[in-house]
């Protein structure tokens, strides 16, 4: 007769455990105040046919299971975005980083261009206070259907030099992975080489690309996470 | 269930079992449609169960539903 071992958890270390795990699946009211009350959203069907946008942007897929699109309108003379509106399929977070998003691009009168091209998904996880770590992710579609309808704005207007592409590189030169595969690994929790090659696999054969990704690694995480850690 | 992702993201199931009550299923339909209606407000996504099902599986469900 065999004997089981449990392992015994001290209340104590189970409270805390719980607590932890409760922290880090914990809203803001801000957060919480635009997901039921979303800003800057279409009222009607028709209000969105009759719409007359200067740029358009759309990103992601109903298959990956989150999908933003992107309306703005542009003041020619100031470069300043004066209205936003979007549409949202995805977690409550998706949909509270699009509304706060919105919200930064127009308020005090419309944010310059150039400077919208320069927010980063970490400015509007500050201004929601803060969200859930395995979260942040949410808040970078917005940002990309931003860049998007910027993108589709220049090239209705004829500034196609201002137009940003951002396309993948390759790095890693054997299994064909590029910074976008380590972007999404980093976006994913990786925080050191070792986690992100158990994700890519990265660097296992192309070893020359080391310490390229290394560097990508600590750009991606200080874009993304501000440094810290 | 074999459905495809498109199908599952944009799905609710639920499952009953002896502790479900009549009150408790009232209350979901009191509540549930009005957030359904509310985020497929907010989406942009507009796919019909005729978009991501294949022809031969909608009418099977179709067939199951109408003999129930």
């Amino acid at each position: 007769m065999s004997i089981e071992l449990k392992p015994i958890v001290h209340a104590d270390v189970q409270a805390k455990k719980v607590a932890a795990e409760m922290e880090e699946w914990f809203y803001t009211d801000v957060v919480k105040d635009h997901f039921f009350n979303p800003r800057n959203i279409f009222k009607t069907q028709k209000e969105i046919e009759d719409y007359k946008p200067d740029g358009v942007g759309m990103v992601g897929s109903p298959a990956c299971g989150d999908m933003m699109k992107m309306w703005i309108k542009v003041d020619t003379a100031s470069d300043n975005i004066t209205e936003c509106k979007w549409q949202t399929f995805g977690c409550g977070s998706a949909i509270a980083s699009t509304s706060m998003l919105s919200v930064m691009l127009t308020e005090n009168g419309g944010m310059k261009i150039d400077q919208a091209l320069q927010l980063k998904p970490q400015d509007i996880v500050k201004r929601l206070i803060d969200l859930p770590q395995r979260k942040f992710h949410c808040s970078v579609l917005g940002d990309k259907a931003l860049r998007a309808a910027i993108n589709d704005h220049f090239r209705k207007t004829g500034q196609n030099q201002r137009v940003v592409i951002e396309g993948a590189k390759v790095i890693d030169k054997i299994l064909k992975i590029t910074d976008k595969d380590i972007e999404e690994a980093v976006l994913e929790g990786a925080v050191t080489f070792e986690d992100v090659q158990k994700k890519t696999k990265v660097g296992i054969q192309d070893k020359s690309c080391i310490p390229e990704v290394e560097q990508l690694i600590r750009f991606y995480r200080e874009k993304f996470f501000g440094g810290e850690k | 269930m074999g459905l495809p992702y498109e199908a599952s993201h944009g799905s609710i199931r639920f499952t009953l079992g002896k502790h479900t009550t009549e009150t408790g299923i009232a209350k979901v339909l009191e509540v549930v449609p009005g957030i359904v209606q509310q985020l497929r407000h907010l989406s942009p996504v507009n796919l019909k169960m005729e978009d991501v099902l294949p022809h031969e599986t909608l009418q099977d469900i179709k067939a199951e539903v109408k003999a129930r």
